[in-house]
């Protein structure tokens, strides 16, 4: 079974990357799907038949019980059997519907055969996610088929309310699922429907559940996406809206009604929303003009029918519905297909336009005919049968609601016969309304070109069927005794049979077509009293009308949210960030301070401290930029200065070069704001500021307390004693920093650096969004004294950061400090010669560099789990070489030039961004791409 | 100071294979081959552009002299402590304010790219004085002073200085350029 689904999907891909290159014969293409389907399941049928189901089960995550298992029982394969069949009999047609040459075919024949694969996969699975997987699929492929001219502001909007109505019915599913498979302890739906739970968890899983069915099959009040859907092609109309996709839900409560059907709630919602479904589409129906409107509010019709027989939950009741999910399968896609023809022909749908076809149309009438006369319940017709069957069963059907039902059924049935009447008189002819033709759009008539025959041959085919397993029921008998069988374990179904003998059911059925005579006979009356009905209803909104209202309303809602959440002022986005950062860690930091620590360990402490408070107060006080700049730099420096009182070498080192880097980079961008801070419309108040600053300074002092003094809870003082210890046994390291930095927390390093290359490369996109001009101040003069010195010092703190990288692991530095040296020396050859210069240091772009530390980096990480070891794994490698004695190496050393390279490969990429020379001249465009994509 | 020429990578080279090894503390042959294969990689990467190496040269040879050398080495040395200790009772005595600011502009009479370089970064490595500007040829350094009580007396010192750093190693034709002008 998972080769036919992959099938489905590898040939959709296909078909749609090959868009229009094979025009209509795209169809052709698609079309081995569905007869794959057909060829797999054919020989498979018998022993389906006779009670054997086929499984099949990939297990995926065997911890968390997922796997994807494949199930197909005789329900299952009826729905295949549709999904095939009628598969195969649209692509026939859709050869003659499409013309040569129309674009956008290719797209809809693969995103048919994707829908094919999903639904197949839907009725296969037996795993509740998967189920809803496939299911969402085909809501997706839905909403692209119906969307699929993109062009066409109906076709969009049609699109987006089915995917927003049965997508958000999906996710209410989803939630029910979950709580089902959670309740009843497995997502196996035959395990589930074989040991039920019961309880209140469950029936409200199961209300959720069947507001899923219910939008996916178009149940009032969710059925106003089915007539707006009828924007799209015939072809796909015929499959997915009346034949396949919105038996789904009836497919899921089918499944679930049988042990489920006695739950509280279940029989009164699912009957009331079948019933009113039923009538209501009916009653639609019969309004219509449009023959295409009217299929799809008979399909809404029909759809509630059969929610009513599968939703109440009685063997009897279950096997009418498998025998209506045949008949109209074959009956609507027929009428479909009729429409299609039609409208190909003649342009147009309108029935008050339709004179009468000639001779040449006498397939199209057959088809229609006995189409819509299965759709009506006439005998000999298959439809007749389902129908009887229905009856028969809500007489018999020993539950509550039972004659509820019968009601429903009756006048649901009076209903279609009517608009299957309408439908029919249409097509001949008999509805013409001068009202409705003018110049522009003329009557149609005899003369209208006479379709091909491979055009109209599907449906007629469909139709034979209609009339084929009407008079030999046995055709279809025993699969619907074992579809039934598979749903209703305990049943024992009587034989379809045409002929039932004289029961009530058949008399309600004389009734019914007596009074759809009647009224079909009396079609204008009953359009008046309609149109008389509709003067005062009209008023009140109907489900189409409250869906758009809805959006539009959550769509203001939104964008007033966004509005006030989101106002794009940096300040406000600032004090509520570091506001909530302040306050969310206070009070458990501030209850878990036992004791201040010691003001000062040594005197040193003191004028450092007194450094760092002044150059930051400072920094808030002072109006010109660039002293603050400075004085940020210099709380900097003084921090580092503390750690080089504390024995902290390498944390200095790294200190001391950020905060060079960092000012001069500051000073960089400095050159495009304003000298001086402008305090002028600020969009938080200087107060609120104060103690956001406040609150933030204090809740870092608790927080860093607290985490210190935390530790003295736990047995294991401190980590650092078993990291000092392992350094050189395990790391071969005697720089402790280091070694944790690319061996004990590797990883983390190679996040961190991941998570520095997207920011920097976020932050060189925005500042490039940003056109700038040229500045000039910054240009030097040519100075060779300043050339030369510039050069020396170049090289010489070049030399500098490399020996930084390779002597890292085991005295102060590493691939970060040494990158930052070798940001510096970069910041040096800028201040000489400007970006040119800086661009001229490597051959390659800034993101080359950076991507490529990156790729060395993971490389690294990646290369000992190839080897069988864990992430990371360090390797020492000892040399014995000539003249140049022992040389000794670990697998840290390239993960630290990874480093390197993306620390280096960041700075290059400031100076791109807020360097002067905006590069937006030569190769702006290819530049930009690679940056923002 | 070409440096673009053989003898100034030469230079540079050597002095960073010296940084090298003074950083490793050590001397083996691993590490004069390291330095060296740093040096060619470092060198290879510092090409400054070509408008910036265009400084005229004059006598492309410098010629050290020792004896010259190690008085100028001395005299900047002096120069240094002079300077630094100046500063620093500035520093303590903030009361007695003699500090008055100004920039000199300083004709030199070399034209040679080494003295120049050499003499602007002694200036800036003074404290006290720092070169904000030079210029090729003529070649002029603006030096910002602290002490600007007499702008010929600086002027004096700073062509003194000048003068020994092209005794030390200037060229020949620097050093005859020199005996012309003064």
């Amino acid at each position: 079974m998972f080769p036919l689904l992959i099938l489905h999907v590898v040939l959709g891909a296909v078909v749609v990357a090959l868009g229009d290159r094979l025009g209509r014969r795209a169809f052709a293409v698609a079309a081995i799907a569905p007869a794959a389907t057909l060829a797999w399941l054919i020989p498979q049928l018998g022993g389906i038949v006779d009670g054997d189901p086929v499984t099949s089960s990939i297990s995926w995550v065997s911890g968390l019980d997922l796997a994807l298992e494949l199930r197909a029982d005789a329900f299952s394969a009826v729905m295949l059997l549709l999904v095939s069949v009628i598969g195969l009999a649209v692509c026939a047609y859709a050869l003659g519907y499409f013309g040569a040459g129309k674009a956008g075919v290719g797209r809809l024949a693969g995103l048919m055969t994707i829908f094919a694969g999903s639904m197949s996969g839907l009725v296969l699975s037996d795993h509740l996610l998967s189920l809803f997987v496939f299911w969402e699929l085909t809501s997706v492929t839905s909403y692209l088929l119906i969307g699929n001219d993109d062009t066409n502001p109906r076709a969009r909007d049609a699109g987006l309310q089915a995917l927003l109505i049965t997508g958000s019915g999906g996710l209410v599913m989803l939630a029910g699922l979950v709580l089902l498979g959670q309740s009843a302890g497995t997502y196996r739906l035959s395990e589930l429907v074989a040991s039920p739970p019961a309880g209140a968890v469950s029936t409200t899983a199961l209300m959720l559940v069947l507001i899923g069915a219910f939008t996916k099959s178009a149940q009032w009040p969710f059925s106003s996406w089915l007539p707006g859907a009828m924007v799209a092609p015939t072809p796909i109309s015929t499959y997915l809206h009346a034949a396949t996709m919105v038996k789904a839900g009836v497919y899921l409560v089918a499944r679930l009604a049988p042990v489920f059907a006695t739950t509280a709630g279940w029989r009164p919602v699912v009957l009331a929303v079948g019933s009113v479904t039923m009538i209501v589409g009916g009653w639609r129906a019969l309004r219509q003009v449009d023959l295409k409107v009217l299929l799809a509010h008979g399909t809404v019709s029909q759809l509630g029918f059969m929610m009513i027989l599968v939703g109440a939950g009685t063997y009897g009741l279950a096997q009418a519905a498998v025998v209506v999910l045949l008949a109209h399968g074959a009956f609507k896609a027929a009428l479909f297909m009729v429409v299609g023809v039609i409208d190909h022909q003649t342009h147009t749908r309108d029935i008050r336009r339709l004179a009468g076809f000639g001779p040449g149309w006498g397939s199209v009438k057959v088809t229609a005919v006995l189409a819509a006369a299965s759709m009506a319940g006439v005998p000999p017709l298959l439809g007749f049968i389902a129908k009887e069957k229905a009856l028969l069963s809500a007489i018999d059907g020993h539950f509550i609601g039972a004659w509820w039902v019968v009601a429903a059924i009756v006048v649901g049935s009076v209903l279609t016969f009517s608009y299957s009447a309408r439908f029919v008189l249409g097509v001949f002819g008999r509805l013409t309304d001068e009202s409705a033709v003018d110049a522009e759009h003329p009557l149609v008539g005899p003369e209208v070109a006479v379709p091909s025959r491979a055009f109209t041959a599907p449906g007629l085919i469909l139709a034979v069927f209609s009339l084929a397993a009407g008079l030999a029921p046995v055709l279809v008998d025993s699969l619907v005794a074992e579809a039934t069988r598979s749903l209703h374990p305990e049943a024992k179904p009587k034989a379809v049979v045409l002929w039932a003998g004289f029961n009530s059911a058949l008399a309600l059925s004389v009734i019914v077509i007596a009074v759809g005579v009647v009224a079909a006979l009396a079609g204008r009356r009953v359009e008046a009293a309609q149109t008389a009905f509709h003067r005062p209803v009209a008023k009140l909104p109907t489900a189409d009308r409250s869906f758009w209202v809805l959006l539009q309303s959550v769509l203001r809602a939104a964008k007033r949210t966004t509005r006030i959440v989101q106002n794009g002022s940096l300040p406000i986005y600032l004090m509520v960030i570091l506001g909530v950062s302040a306050l969310a860690p206070i009070v458990p930091a501030a209850t878990g301070l036992d004791e201040l620590p010691v003001f000062a360990d040594t005197w040193l402490h003191i004028p450092l401290a007194a450094l760092i408070v002044a150059a930051a107060v400072g920094s808030t006080i002072v109006h010109r930029r660039i002293a603050a700049a400075l004085m940020l730099g210099a709380a900097g420096y003084g921090m580092a200065g503390l750690y080089v009182v504390q024995g902290a070498p390498d944390l200095a080192l790294t200190q001391f070069a950020i905060e060079t880097l960092a000012t001069v980079l500051f000073v960089l961008v400095l050159q495009v704001l304003p000298r001086t801070f402008t305090d002028r419309s600020a969009a938080v108040i200087a107060p609120v500021r104060i103690v956001v600053a406040a609150a933030v300074g204090v809740s870092v002092f608790v927080f860093s307390l607290a985490a210190s003094q935390s530790r003295a809870d736990v047995d294991q003082a401190s980590i650092s004693a078993e990291m000092l210890e392992r350094s050189v046994p395990d790391g071969k390291g005697a720089n402790v920093v280091n070694v944790i930095l690319v061996d004990f927390r590797g990883l983390d390093t190679l996040g961190e650096i991941t998570v520095l290359l997207v920011a920097g490369l976020g932050v060189v996109a925005l500042a490039r969004t940003v056109h700038r001009k040229r500045l000039e101040t910054t240009s030097l003069v040519p100075s060779p004294v300043v050339d030369a010195s510039a050069r020396v010092l170049f090289a010489s703190i070049l030399a500098l950061s490399i020996y930084f990288l390779f002597a890292g692991h085991n005295q102060p530095g590493g691939g970060f400090v040494g990158g930052l040296t070798a940001g510096a020396a970069i910041s040096l050859l800028y201040i000489a010669g400007g970006n040119p210069a800086v661009r001229r240091l490597l051959p390659v772009r800034p993101w080359t560099v950076l991507g490529g530390g990156l790729l060395i980096a993971v490389v690294t990480a990646i290369v000992p789990i190839l080897l069988g070891g864990a992430v990371l794994e360090h390797a020492l490698f000892e040399a014995e070489l000539p003249l140049l004695g022992k040389i000794k190496t670990t697998s840290a050393l390239p993960f630290d030039i990874g480093v390197f390279l993306v620390v280096i490969g960041l700075v290059l990429m400031a100076y791109e961004a807020f360097g002067d020379d905006p590069e937006d001249s030569e190769d702006s465009a290819g530049s930009r791409a690679v940056v923002t994509s | 100071m070409k440096l673009t020429g053989a003898r100034g990578v030469s230079g540079l080279g050597i002095w960073l294979v010296a940084i090298w090894l003074l950083l490793w503390n050590d001397l083996s042959v691993a590490n004069v081959v390291s330095g060296a294969l740093v040096a060619v990689a470092v060198l290879g990467l510092s090409r400054l552009p070509k408008s910036y190496c265009a400084g005229s040269e004059l006598g492309e040879r410098p010629r050290v002299s020792l004896p010259h050398l190690l008085y100028f080495g001395g005299y900047v040395l002096v120069k240094l402590v002079q300077a630094n200790l100046v500063l620093a009772w500035e520093i303590i005595t903030p009361w007695r304010d003699r500090i008055h600011t100004g920039i000199v502009a300083v004709p030199l009479r070399t034209s040679s790219d080494l003295a120049m370089t050499v003499v602007a970064n002694v200036i800036t490595l003074t404290p006290g004085t720092v070169t904000i500007e030079a210029k090729g040829t003529p070649s002029v350094l603006y030096v910002h002073v602290l002490h600007l009580d007499d702008i010929e007396r600086v002027k004096a010192e700073l062509l003194h200085l000048e003068e020994l750093s092209v005794k030390a190693f200037g060229s020949r034709a620097a050093r005859a350029q020199m005996r012309g002008g003064s």
